[in-house]
């Protein structure tokens, strides 16, 4: 949208643009939907399995408890830290190539967060007293432990997901009305009620603008917070291979790793289905050379600025795997060290493996220039990295809780078929809602997009 | 898509224009403030900090204030939920461990901090912005070209005279459309005739569902004043006595037998001995 090489863009196409897609739905959409929804079904007879045969249904072995319910949990909650990353510390950053992205990755966001979401109702068997976990007391007054970072988790997810759903519909309501007053009939009147009154008036952009740079300077710490706290579930326990300090960074490392390889992964087909990589000339921008580069919604260059995140939070990801293992090594701990080489040379080495090869090897074909503008070695590069961050959450857990201080105690877990259906189920959940809210909302920010454009000035025209 | 039908009119004694080009209304604004008009709405299909700086000369939205009060409540909140329950149950760990652990609260007071400061970020900006009441705004601002590529400037209570020159002004800096309410001939309006034989007649004309929410917030409120109210009740007339006679406490709002008010019951001390 830059505006010396664009002179004809202008703020009604971009009102144009952006809504024309909607409410279009094409036979490979209601393909994908429908695919989606059959794998949430099936997600959905596991978990109605489980609740009716008891936690015994899922392939726990005593004394590994934490399995892939938990590897599933931080997995989504680590997918929706892109998204908050993208929209409010790249807002603050005042980051150009964030605008075209950023709405599709808060949807993911609030996505995400709500798959992660059902997976401790999941996981502690009996899903109708879930709520205990909120803040309120027993009969007998007493409340939960806030010393416990069980509980810090609970608020932390909690309030990520209240902060970014706040956020996101915020950041939503000048677009509603901009479908709002392009539409007629029963959907108009739902877009009526959504916008609530929204008219851009000159009292409401201003307290408007002030809120929403609140509401990013609110949710910054939060990306943060977030995973170092889902982190110290983990790292507060005594458990060799938890217990560590560099938990926090290396988590938060990962779970931008994983939103922003999954943001390429949403991103790259949407913008191809949509047509929002075509420039003001009516062609599709794809050449690394091609002048209006920047003048697509979402195109090469938002998608290669992700890659390099992807390629810098790898690094730390990597980094954050040697040290683990070294200071395992260096602690002359026998624990210690024991845990590490199990991880590297026990049962679990090929995930260990799977790990390293999507997370910390696949990732560095994005350093020459012209492959990480190469759709194809995106896509498929996102995805591998998608699988490697389940994987290395897998790796934690499994593995440091098969193997503890008792070799007695020593066993060996394998998920059964219902625990990998619900992980398989919740995939299908997240896209239903993502392939329902392309749908319905405008997935480009329309009001953002119009900031990056030249506004309309007579002093143009009389110069022309 | 379609548009829907929307006819560009003003009421009487207001002044409503469209501009197509953002430096014309920029000075517009300017032209107005000179000539002694003050109060008048700007609408615009995105943020712009210019014209922000024309309307409001750089003084900065007071909704800071709601977010400072509401971070200040929700951290305070947070670390006395966390100690005063400790406090109230206290866990003894024989090594000396505090109950007011810091550290360990510092999680809670945060994310409640960002909570509260969040939650009441939108109430302010909510009640700044007037959202609540936004749906009666005035029909001269809800034009769609708004949402989508025009700016718009209306003017309130002017007198005929005042709307005169406030319609030269804004056509002079180059406004696309002005209609100014005093010039628009309306036909006068129509009584409605009831005739008793005609049932159709006697229908009320539909009005327009413009405060929904409000009645839904209300239906909300009543509903569940109501619901306390009855299961309050409910509890006074059948249990409660039988609850009281055998000593159990009905005050906290729990079916449980009150051990705080046990002497000697050392588990409950708060020395912990």
């Amino acid at each position: 949208m830059e505006s010396s090489t664009s002179p004809k863009v202008t703020y009604a196409k971009v009102t144009k643009d952006i809504l024309r897609p909607m409410f279009q739905t094409s036979a490979g959409y209601l393909a994908l939907l429908g695919l989606a929804t059959a794998i949430m079904v099936y997600g959905g007879y596991c978990w109605y399995y489980q609740l009716t045969h008891g936690l015994g249904a899922a392939g726990y072995q005593p004394p590994v408890f934490w399995g892939v319910y938990i590897t599933t949990f931080v997995f989504w909650v680590g997918i929706g830290h892109a998204g908050t990353l993208i929209s409010a510390v790249l807002f603050l950053f005042r980051s150009k190539w964030r605008t075209g992205v950023y709405r599709a990755s808060e949807a993911m966001t609030i996505f995400a967060v709500m798959t992660a979401a059902l997976f401790p109702a999941i996981h502690v068997g009996r899903a109708w007293n879930a709520y205990w976990l909120f803040p309120y007391p027993n009969q007998r007054q007493l409340w939960q432990n806030f010393k416990s970072p069980l509980m810090w988790d609970v608020f932390a997810v909690s309030t990520y997901f209240s902060v970014s759903t706040i956020f996101f519909y915020i950041g939503l309501i000048p677009d509603i009305a901009s479908v709002r007053d392009r539409t007629r009939g029963l959907i108009h009147q739902i877009y009526k009620a959504m916008a609530v009154g929204w008219r851009g008036t000159d009292r409401q952009w201003r307290h408007y603008m002030a809120a929403y740079g609140f509401f990013a300077a609110f949710a910054t710490p939060l990306v943060l917070s977030v995973h170092s706290v889902v982190s110290w579930d983990f790292a507060m326990a005594q458990t060799m291979g938890w217990h560590s300090t560099l938990f926090p960074p290396y988590f938060v490392a990962g779970a931008i790793f994983s939103g922003c390889a999954m943001v390429i992964t949403l991103m790259l087909p949407l913008s191809a289905i949509f047509g929002w990589d075509v420039g003001p000339d009516g062609k599709k921008v794809t050449h690394e050379h091609d002048t209006y580069e920047k003048d697509v919604y979402i195109g090469v260059w938002h998608l290669e600025s992700l890659a390099k995140m992807c390629i810098l939070t790898g690094g730390i990801l990597t980094y954050a795997y040697g040290i683990e293992h070294y200071i395992g090594w260096y602690s002359d701990n026998p624990y210690e060290w024991g845990i590490f080489e199990y991880r590297l040379f026990g049962e679990y080495d090929w995930v260990f493996m799977m790990m390293v090869f999507c997370n910390c090897i696949a990732p560095l074909v994005w350093w020459k220039k012209s492959w990480r503008r190469n759709y194809t070695i995106l896509f498929v590069i996102s995805i591998l990295i998608n699988i490697g961050m389940w994987f290395e959450r897998y790796n934690i857990i499994a593995s440091a809780l098969a193997h503890q201080y008792d070799p007695a105690a020593w066993t060996l877990y394998t998920p059964n078929w219902v625990e990998w259906g619900i992980m398989l189920g919740s995939f299908g959940w997240f896209f239903v809602w993502f392939l329902l809210f392309i749908r319905v909302m405008p997935s480009v920010a329309i009001a953002e997009i119009k900031e990056l454009v030249r506004p309309p000035l007579k002093s143009d025209e009389e110069a022309a | 898509m379609s548009t829907p039908f929307y006819e560009s009119t003003a009421q009487r004694g207001t002044v409503k224009s469209v501009f197509a080009h953002l430096d014309s209304l920029i000075n517009a604004i300017a032209e107005l403030e000179k000539s002694g008009i003050k109060d008048y709405m700007v609408m615009s299909p995105l943020p712009r900090h210019d014209l922000e700086e024309a309307i409001y000369k750089g003084r900065p939205s007071p909704v800071r204030w709601f977010t400072m009060t509401g971070a200040i409540f929700g951290g305070v909140m947070g670390f006395s939920l966390a100690s005063i329950t400790h406090l109230n149950w206290p866990m003894i760990i024989p090594a000396g461990k505090p109950l007011v652990s810091i550290p360990a609260f510092i999680v809670i007071t945060f994310e409640s901090t960002v909570l509260w400061g969040c939650l009441f970020t939108l109430l302010g900006m909510i009640l700044l912005t007037r959202l609540h009441t936004a749906g009666k705004l005035q029909v001269e601002v809800c034009d769609p070209r708004f949402s989508d590529d025009k700016f718009g400037l209306v003017i309130n209570d002017l007198s005929t005279k005042k709307a005169e020159n406030a319609a030269k002004i804004l056509e002079h800096n180059g406004a696309m459309e002005v209609v100014n309410g005093w010039t628009i001939e309306r036909e006068p309006v129509k009584e409605r005739v009831v005739d008793e034989n005609d049932p159709e007649s006697l229908i009320e004309p539909d009005e327009p569902n413009t405060d929904l929410l409000g009645k839904l917030t209300l239906a909300v409120t009543i509903i569940i004043i109501m619901s306390y109210v009855g299961v309050k009740m409910l509890f006074e007339y059948s249990i409660a006595d039988t609850l009281k006679s055998e000593n159990y406490s009905t005050t906290t709002q729990a079916i449980a037998p009150n051990y705080r008010v046990v002497e000697g019951n050392s588990n409950t001390s708060k020395e912990g001995k």
